[in-house]
């Protein structure tokens, strides 16, 4: 049990990659997140640890039930509690505890300093509103505009995210609009007040492969323009190869694995990790080869098992993997481009001078794709 | 040979707009605009497009839930299109489709058991003390085992799902699986398991796939030729390998210099060609060439020919096998037989 | 029959098969009815309302008073509580006319308790009338008149919206329409109208069908109840065309006809039972009110309805006997609270969308 609670204090310091040397923009500590239901307690997040500086991109990568949507939630404290509760050792924007706002506060902060744009541009937008009228209330809300100010600043940053026509745009209802042009709409809002964070929550799943291009062309040029921090939540290991500065790869509620972006997929050291590098299909090499697959499904956040959640999947996991959970700080290497940490007994001295793929699952026989593992040794 | 597949100038317009007592002359939208390719025995094509490319469109029209406007359909040399609900009942057990959402292509109230024998029961396959066999046979064809067989839907992760949705399609013995965007919905590496399952299902029974997916690297994986549409039309269609390494079609280059790759290297030092603009909608189709608008290279037509003319898929002359629809592209003299 | 082609026996066919018999998953009603048992204040108001059942049933054999039996000289007795006086003889076997099985309950009572009957625990009317016994008879009526009503609503809505619903086009648009006429036009107006009809043939349909004015009743309610029920379950229908496994269905190449019954009907079931459970409350309500015009249940037969109208008749300035109003409203409102409560809690345990995607692991 203790060990389920190791702190990762470690990895907060000796950070400094991307962005500046400064105090980060958003400081999250052992943040834990768990859902009080009338069917048993559920642990969404457990034990998140990050900084953010400013300019920096940080990629939250993981797949259903890891907790990256959740975590974003909670910081900003848009999750309903009752029945979710958040605790976290920090949690701070600007050295401000976000946890410890009034919700009078909080609504202060939300929109201004942070900013949040969903994968479903329909969520956020409000379909019996004009655009401009949207951005125009958040506006009148955090500064005290006037409608007309309002309107014409809406009008300069529809033009700013790249949206053809703003003139006709600001008097246009969702719904008349595209979905990579709803998606424009809701960064515009997202960045009025020209927050310090942003967090960007799948934004271009959804959408088609050109458009996501585009989209993600603009949280760049973005980035560049004002220096805003952002947290970029995806499944997709594409997407943060091309846009985040620093990885922090999540399974099923814990931070597994975080590097740079170019240590990670250069030499990646938890076997989840591996995995998923493996299993993606690329666009070179053999297409005739079989994926390398990880067998089995992802836990079931209602019901977790001992020891390390990904264990009944991991093709190296030894006995102690199902007692004990391995903490972040497990294995710690320091290097030029800052510090970078995995959750595993196994990985490291086993792994830094083998194979850099999960070839060894692969080669197994097609069975072992569908064995579930429920119990628990490797396959 | 005659390929499994035949599809000829397949044309699907949709009217839209009022039909009221007023009876105004309706208008159309064409969600697919005169689409031809070819799919070979135990092949696998892949269809590729963004939204409004008609694709799914396409995919309904092969298995028979749309009826098409016009064009042709052959399945192994019947005709397809025309069909009757009773007509086209003995072709069912030739063509079957797999859908997109593993949450809602299975019924709930049905138990997986009930699933697979279903179409069993409908087509009066084999004899009924069979088919709880056979369904157990499916189950564990696709990676379930039969202590699943009298659960319910909602009892499983997506990817199990997915798996008994496949395992219906198999339960009538396809020669051809239409494929609707199957592993989409899924985690990434569920993903995985499920494109390694086509492929072994593939050499074990001799399927040939539609594949439509917008993951090109998925396409890649699993198909051995692939088509690339875009508002109702084929753009360009060659062999996979050629597809990849020397894509013809305009559009097609952008869209491969558009999907991200999982390699940071790659990714920074890469040419992206970001295109302008949204995909369009069907319902507002460009003149000539329906890209022309997005298109970076127009310019290097003379007297503005994308926009007054359609071109048509044509041999290309560089490529072997290989077809696409631009101005540009330069096209051999000779026609692939 | 057609010949299987591929060889799609599992490795092991015995071991296979004692595994499928095994394991039994649980399915979505199973699921409904547990969460319904979890939610505390509606399996209370399932219970309660279990209970009413009961007692409604089981009246002719309760050691009641007579319901009818009059004495037109007595003032209205107020209420002797049970524990002044628990029994008391006097019993008069007088009722309006009973079926079979309830005569033969009625002796079993008179054999088990003979001459003895409660007293009166909630008091008498005007008519010397025990008020406890005229509230559980007529908790016979009224319940009868609710389920019979909405039975009627539900044979004819559902088959209204589920083919307007899959037929669609201008079928559907052409039903639809005769649906919203019908709802422009006031419910009593229609009812007085079917029951005045209905009225003149009486003696043919009495002498020849022996269908009782009852029946008429219940049946005249329920035509008029199931317009809402028709676009429910339309709407319904129309949502699961489109579902994904309707298509795969089709595509497989299953009839019309199997879609409807096989896949339609089970998923539109729970919205239903639903709507059923909510509208209940609505019928009794609607029957009370035209009894109440001296247009539903005659007397000597009673109903919660009828009592409403004793109850009202009661209060005047020189007496005020609280309980004729008291005892009927209360058994109303409990009863009514109850239906909704259930209806409630069985909305939310039978809705898919709040446990469907926790996508267990079966193992």
């Amino acid at each position: 049990m203790s060990t389920q609670h190791t702190s990762t204090q470690h990895t907060k310091t000796d950070r400094g990659t991307g962005g500046s040397t400064s105090s980060p923009v958003l400081d999250v500590v052992d943040l834990r997140v768990r859902f009080e239901t009338d069917r048993g307690v559920v642990r969404a997040v457990e034990g998140v640890t990050f900084e953010l500086h400013a300019g920096e991109t940080v990629g939250l990568v993981g797949e259903s039930g890891s907790g990256k949507s959740v975590t974003n939630l909670a910081l900003l404290g848009l999750l309903p509690r009752p029945p979710a509760v958040v605790e976290a050792a920090r949690a701070a924007l600007l050295g401000r505890d976000l946890l410890r706002l009034s919700p009078r506060e909080l609504r202060a902060v939300r929109g201004r300093e942070i900013a949040l744009i969903f994968q479903d541009p329909m969520t956020a937008l409000n379909p019996f509103l004009t655009i401009g009228r949207q951005l125009g209330e958040v506006l009148e809300t955090h500064e005290n505009a006037t409608r007309d100010a309002a309107r014409s600043r809406a009008r300069s940053a529809l033009a700013d995210v790249g949206i053809p026509d703003p003139d006709r745009i600001v008097d246009a209802y969702p719904h008349e609009m595209s979905g990579g042009m709803r998606q424009r709409a809701m960064i515009a809002m997202a960045l009025l007040c020209k927050p310090k964070v942003l967090i960007a929550d799948e934004p271009t799943t959804a959408l088609d492969v050109t458009v996501q291009a585009q989209i993600l062309e603009l949280l760049r040029d973005v980035q560049r323009r004002h220096g805003t921090g952002i947290v970029l939540v995806t499944h997709s290991l594409g997407v943060v190869a091309g846009t985040c500065d620093r990885v922090l790869v999540m399974y099923a509620g814990r931070v597994v694995e975080t590097a740079s972006t170019a240590r990670l997929f250069e030499s990646p050291l938890h076997p989840y990790t591996r995995g998923l590098m493996a299993s993606v299909p690329s666009l070179t090499g053999d297409p005739r080869a079989r994926l390398a697959s990880i067998p089995g499904t992802p836990p079931d956040p209602a019901a977790p098992l001992p020891g390390c959640a990904f264990a009944p999947r991991c093709s190296v996991a030894i006995e102690r993997c199902g007692r004990d959970v391995p903490a972040l700080d497990r294995i710690v290497l320091r290097g030029d481009e800052g510090q970078r940490a995995a959750a595993c007994f196994v990985a490291g001295a086993e792994l830094a001078g083998g194979s850099a793929n999960g070839t060894t699952t692969g080669a197994k026989n097609a069975r072992q794709d569908v064995d579930f593992g429920a119990t628990g040794a490797a396959p | 040979m005659t390929p499994l597949l035949s599809v000829r100038d397949l044309v699907k317009r949709f009217p839209v707009g009022r039909r009221g007592w007023f009876a105004r002359d309706p208008r159309h939208v064409t969600a697919v605009d005169g689409v031809s390719f070819d799919v070979e025995r135990g092949g696998a094509l892949g269809l590729v497009g963004e939204s409004g490319s008609g694709k799914s469109t396409t995919a309904r029209m092969l298995v028979g839930l749309i009826e098409a406007t016009s064009g042709s359909i052959r399945l192994d040399g019947d005709e397809l299109v025309g069909l009757s609900r009773s007509g086209w009942l003995p072709h069912r057990r030739r063509v079957q489709m797999i859908f997109q959402d593993p949450y809602a292509s299975l019924d709930p109230r049905q138990t997986v058991m009930s699933i697979l024998t279903e179409p069993m029961t409908i087509h009066a396959l084999g004899k009924p003390r069979e088919r709880l066999v056979r369904a157990l046979g499916l189950l564990e064809a696709v990676g379930l085992s039969a202590r699943h067989a009298r659960r319910y839907p909602h009892e499983f992760s997506g990817g199990q799902r997915q798996r008994v949705g496949i395992a219906r399609a198999l339960a009538l013995e396809p020669e051809l699986l239409v494929c609707d965007e199957p592993v989409s919905a899924l985690d990434v590496s569920i993903q995985a398991q499920i494109v390694n399952l086509f492929k072994d299902l593939q050499e074990r029974f001799g399927l040939a796939y539609v594949f439509i997916a917008h993951d090109l690297a998925v396409v890649r994986s699993l198909c051995d030729r692939v088509a690339v549409l875009y508002l109702g039309r084929v753009v360009e269609e060659a062999p996979r390998d050629v597809l990849f390494a020397a894509p013809a079609h305009p559009y097609t280059r952008a869209l491969l210099s558009a999907v991200p790759v999982a390699d940071p290297a790659v990714e920074r030092r890469r040419e992206r060609i970001v295109l302008a603009g949204d995909p369009p909608s069907p319902a507002s189709p460009p003149s000539g060439c329906s890209f022309h608008p997005r298109c970076p290279v127009r310019a290097s037509v003379p007297d503005d020919r994308c926009a007054r003319e359609r071109p048509h898929p044509l041999p290309v002359a560089a490529a072997n096998d290989a077809r696409a629809a631009c101005h540009l592209v330069e096209t051999s003299t000779v026609r692939a037989t | 029959m057609s010949a299987p082609r591929w060889n799609l026996a599992p490795s092991n066919v015995d071991a296979a098969l004692v595994e499928a018999a095994g394991a039994r998953g649980t399915g979505p009603w199973t699921d409904a009815w547990r969460a319904l048992r979890r939610n505390r204040v509606a399996s209370f108001a399932l219970w309660f309302l279990v209970g009413v059942g009961l007692v409604s049933a089981l009246a002719p054999l309760l050691p009641l008073p007579s319901p009818v039996a009059l004495r037109l000289l007595d003032q209205p007795a107020p209420p002797t509580p049970p524990w002044t006086s628990f029994l008391e003889p006097g019993f008069v076997p007088e009722y309006w006319e009973l079926g079979p099985i309830d005569r033969a309950l009625v002796s079993v009572r008179q054999s088990l308790f003979g001459d003895l009957q409660t007293a009166h625990w909630l008091g008498t009317d005007g008519k010397g009338r025990d008020l406890l016994s005229r509230i559980v008879w007529g908790s016979r009526t009224s319940i009868g008149v609710a389920w019979m009503a909405t039975l009627t609503s539900l044979l004819i809505g559902v088959t209204w919206g589920a083919l307007a619903g899959l037929l669609g086009g201008r079928v559907d648009a052409w039903m639809m329409r005769v649906v919203d006429l019908l709802y422009s036009l006031p419910f009593v107006f229609l009812v007085i109208f079917l029951i005045t009809i209905v009225n003149g043939w009486k003696d043919v349909l009495v002498g020849r069908f022996g269908i009782d004015r009852e029946v008429l009743f219940y049946v005249s309610i329920g035509a008029v109840y199931w317009l809402t029920m028709a676009r429910v379950v339309r709407g319904q229908v129309l949502s699961l065309r489109r579902a994904e496994f309707v298509e795969a269905a089709r595509q497989m190449g299953a009839s019309t006809p199997r879609i409807l019954f096989a896949h339609v009907v089970p998923n539109v079931l729970s919205i239903v039972i639903v709507y059923l459970t909510l509208s209940i409350p609505a019928v009794m309500l609607f029957e009370s009110f035209l009894s109440f015009l001296g247009l539903g249940i005659e007397p000597p037969r009673v109903s919660w309805g009828l009592l409403a109208v004793d109850g009202a008749d009661a209060i005047n300035p020189l007496r005020v006997d609280w309980w004729l109003v008291a005892g009927p409203a209360a058994a109303m409102a409990t009863t009514l609270l109850a239906l909704n409560v259930l209806g409630d809690g069985l909305r939310d345990a039978l809705d898919p969308k709040l446990r469907a995607r926790s996508g267990g692991t079966s193992t």
